[in-house]
């Protein structure tokens, strides 16, 4: 028996090929924002958080 | 697809090279890169190598998938450092091939295991883990009694992994068994961090007596305490096992205050603390429990 | 258009085949260890305690389910998307009698205790060798299609084919570097901080390259052919594509959350796991989009909502994820039962029904029939939803209170609860996951009695033919 092929066509729509939804994309960019904030926020050698320091903090905070 | 004739997409193998390309380079960056800094091989100034039997007692926990119930590492979290004590610091591992930090606390963490009980507890609980925790859902690991050492085996591996043993140690290898090895390997676990429970309590921090005392509610609750956590080691009938008979202390007459303060600091080696994880009325209830048993 | 070939089946059958019989087996033994957690009385000596049979059920459905289908599944739709049948067809016949006495031997060294505790890299290093050998000859068929294919260009299924060949293989080999002791004992190369880096990068990049990767290629691949509706944005998938398998690799870290780790590592897996949500929706909202263009798909054609369904869980196993890393989060529900929900979200809600979607659609195709039954499809689908979510859902309520218990403090500064207080409040909630358990095997069994009775159908109709 003869096997069909399997054509790219059928897998690629004409019409919205190159779409990218706003709401995705947003969210997309966003998290790589926040990434670098974050990376920045808590590396030590950035801004000295560490967290044996928010661990000590922690304990001071109430004391027993 | 028509406008990507001559894309990446169309080149299998300059496309491979790109993923590898893409996907090497965090890898080389979080996992290769630190690899070959200090900062991860470091190592506490007291840590010794395994002897033979500790390592052919972790080669036991391997086997026995231990990692799958029990973490060996406190994070710097309070309520971590309050149950199981000093957080845990990057050279205590140096030795640890692989690390057995672990993903889950089906039971607890072990990482400050080492010292905490006596021998003969480890020995009685991996024989029996309800005789002691009523409601534990851990195996009983009966077979390991009878199970005994390949001492070649292990002695293989000790020089496999560089550590050095003597004679003696070998030897030794001969007339142990599996459970022995476990013990042992329990017992050093975290031990190259001195000691340090988070609550200490002294005389100055408690009542002078216990104001509780003779309250038929309180020698309740210190019952349910001293059955569901005392009663492995003092015996059911506080008869005595591993530890002493409390019956035997009790009519003795000691001071409240003492009897609270070996509840809450333990005794080095021989019994936990419990300062911790018991708040000050149920450590009284437990004093209340122990006086009415005279 | 047609061509003058045959494809060869037979290996993809065969995979498919061996697929089932050893999910079976695990999801057997899935059962027995969620009631061993609850009554210790149900392990049985030293085969058939926790430690031994925890690790086989991971194992065995990881790498005999998963990969199993895995390989079966991407035969096919390599076979399809490069237009030529297989390079070495007898060399991927090699390749299942391997996968299967490999299997069998893998099964068995669990048993006996050969265990190197890195998790989901717990075969000693026999097996490994046994592992690389199975994956290059897996690669070779792969790639050697790709290389030889008749079709210029490459669909979006085959890159992530292509990148879980080389990212498995660079995983794998490099985590399972050991020195070994004897044959049946090896150590980890790297010690102490050092290997817990390596192994969670393997570990969760495994996850990665092994049940995300894989499962994505498939679902490329069989929701445009079961529905008839092509993927939305191209140009989505190649955003998603890229960032995906680029991120994936910097977040191991997030298992290591308030470790002894650096800092510095453990902050920059949180933030790479965090984006990660952006590259996992990129597939999502493909997908969604995709069916939008005539969601009556979901009424009309029974396989797409196995698909929709998939990628949905695959979305909120991906915002979930992400947020396990941030380390309020991580503080709370790390080490607790939480994670097993989330765990079998991703297994039983996203890989699982792609797997078996992927499956259904296969079997007609392969053995030139209909399947045997739209309807017991659909009750399987339903079953094992209830099965997957009662699973989940009581995992996350014991999850988080257990890891509220094991925080909560008194006045005096002591711990409220002891230990075995926050153990035993969950056994009431691992009994629920038991009966939860055996409602998604029930709804499994379905799907095997489907898919046997697809292949008898076949095969009656090839014998009237001949």
């Amino acid at each position: 028996m003869k096997e069909e092929f399997d054509n790219l066509e059928e897998f690629t729509r004409e019409d919205t090929e190159h779409a990218l939804p706003l709401g995705w994309l947003i969210l997309f960019i966003g998290l790589i924002v926040f990434g670098i904030y974050y990376v920045y926020a808590y590396t030590p050698a950035f801004t000295g958080w560490s967290q044996e320091k928010a661990f000590e903090e922690s304990m001071q905070a109430q004391p027993k | 697809m028509s406008n990507h004739e001559n894309s990446l997409y169309s080149k299998a193998v300059l496309f491979a090279v790109v993923a590898a390309v893409t996907v090497l380079i965090g890898t080389i960056v979080t996992v290769f890169v630190p690899m070959f800094t200090a900062g991860m091989h470091p190592k506490n100034d007291n840590l010794q190598p395994f002897t033979a039997l500790q390592l052919a007692g972790r080669d036991v926990y391997q086997a026995e998938g231990c990692v799958n119930c029990h973490t060996q590492t406190v994070r710097p979290l309070k309520a971590d450092v309050l149950r199981y004590g000093e957080y845990s610091k990057a050279g205590e591992f140096a030795y640890d091939r692989p690390f057995l930090w672990g993903s889950k606390r089906t039971g607890p963490d072990l990482a400050r295991i080492g010292g905490k009980y006596p021998d003969e507890w480890h020995i009685q609980h991996f024989e029996n883990p309800q005789a002691f925790f009523p409601m534990s859902n851990m195996p009983k690991y009966t077979w390991l009694k009878n199970k005994p050492l390949n001492a070649s085996e292990t002695l293989a591996h000790m020089k496999a992994l560089g550590f050095p043993y003597t004679d003696e140690d070998a030897k030794a290898l001969e007339s142990s068994t599996q459970l022995d090895a476990l013990v042992a390997y329990m017992q050093v676990i975290g031990t190259s961090v001195a000691r340090k429970e988070a609550i200490v309590v002294d005389p100055s921090m408690i009542e002078s007596a216990n104001p509780f005392a003779g309250k038929p509610e309180s020698i309740a609750a210190g019952q349910a305490i001293y059955k569901a956590e005392c009663a492995g080691c003092h015996g059911q009938n506080a008869e005595g096992n591993i530890g002493a008979s409390i019956s035997d202390y009790a009519q003795g007459e000691p001071a409240d205050t003492d009897t609270y303060i070996t509840v809450a600091n333990g005794l080095e080696g021989a019994m936990p603390a419990f300062a911790g994880q018991l708040s000050k009325e149920k450590i009284w209830s437990v004093v209340s429990y122990i006086n009415s048993l005279k | 258009m047609n061509n003058e070939f045959h494809y060869d089946y037979k290996t993809v059958q065969g995979f498919v085949l061996s697929a089932i019989f050893w999910g079976v087996i695990g999801l057997v033994i899935g059962l027995l260890i969620s009631a061993q957690l609850w009554d210790a009385n149900l392990n049985f000596g030293e085969y058939f305690s926790y430690g031994r049979l925890r690790t086989l059920h991971t194992n065995v459905l990881a790498y005999g389910l998963g990969i199993g289908a895995e390989f079966g599944i991407f035969y096919y739709i390599v076979m399809r998307l490069t237009k030529r049948p297989l390079v070495l067809p007898k060399l991927a016949r090699f390749h299942l009698w391997l996968f299967n006495v490999g299997m069998v031997l893998a099964t068995l060294s669990l048993f006996i205790g050969m265990n190197q505790s890195l998790e989901y890299a717990e075969f000693e290093w026999p097996i490994d060798v046994a592992i690389v050998i199975l994956w290059v000859i897996f690669a070779i068929n792969v790639l050697g299609n790709v290389f030889t294919r008749k079709e210029k260009n490459m669909y979006v299924s085959l890159w992530y084919v292509i990148a879980t060949i080389i990212t498995v293989a660079i995983l794998y080999i490099v985590n399972n570097l050991a020195i070994p002791a004897s044959l049946t004992k090896s150590y980890h190369i790297f010690a102490g901080v050092n290997s817990a880096n390596v192994e969670w990068w393997y570990g969760h990049n495994a996850v990665g390259f092994l049940f995300t990767t894989p499962i994505l290629a498939m679902f490329y691949y069989f929701l445009p052919k079961s529905t008839g509706l092509p993927i939305y944005s191209h140009r989505l998938s190649i955003i998603s594509f890229w960032s995906l398998i680029f991120a994936y690799l910097w977040t191991g870290a997030h298992h290591l959350v308030y470790t002894p780790l650096p800092d510095w590592i453990q902050t920059l897996g949180i933030a790479f796991t965090l984006f990660l949500i952006a590259p996992s929706w990129g597939s999502v909202v493909n997908g969604y989009f995709t069916v939008d263009k005539d969601w009556s798909k979901m009424r009309n054609n029974y396989l797409t909502k196995f698909f929709i369904v998939g990628i949905t869980f695959y979305g909120l196993q991906t915002i979930q994820g992400p947020s396990q890393g941030i380390r309020v989060i991580s503080s709370l529900i790390h080490y607790t039962d939480w994670v097993p929900g989330h765990v079998h979200m991703g297994t039983m809600g996203w890989v699982t029904m792609v797997i078996c979607a992927s499956v259904y659609y296969m079997l007609p195709a392969m053995y030139k029939t209909e399947i045997y039954s739209e309807k017991l499809a659909n009750i399987h689908f339903w079953i094992v939803l209830v099965g997957q979510l009662m699973f989940s859902i009581t995992m996350w309520i014991t999850g988080i209170q257990q890891g509220a218990m094991w925080k909560m403090t008194n006045s005096d500064g002591s711990l409220q609860y002891t230990f075995m207080e926050t153990l035993v409040r969950n056994y009431p909630y691992w009994q629920m996951r038991t009966v939860a358990g055996v409602i998604f095997v029930v709804g499994m069994l379905f799907f095997v009695y489907n898919v046997l009775m697809t292949i008898k159908k076949g095969n009656d109709l090839a014998k009237q033919a001949a």
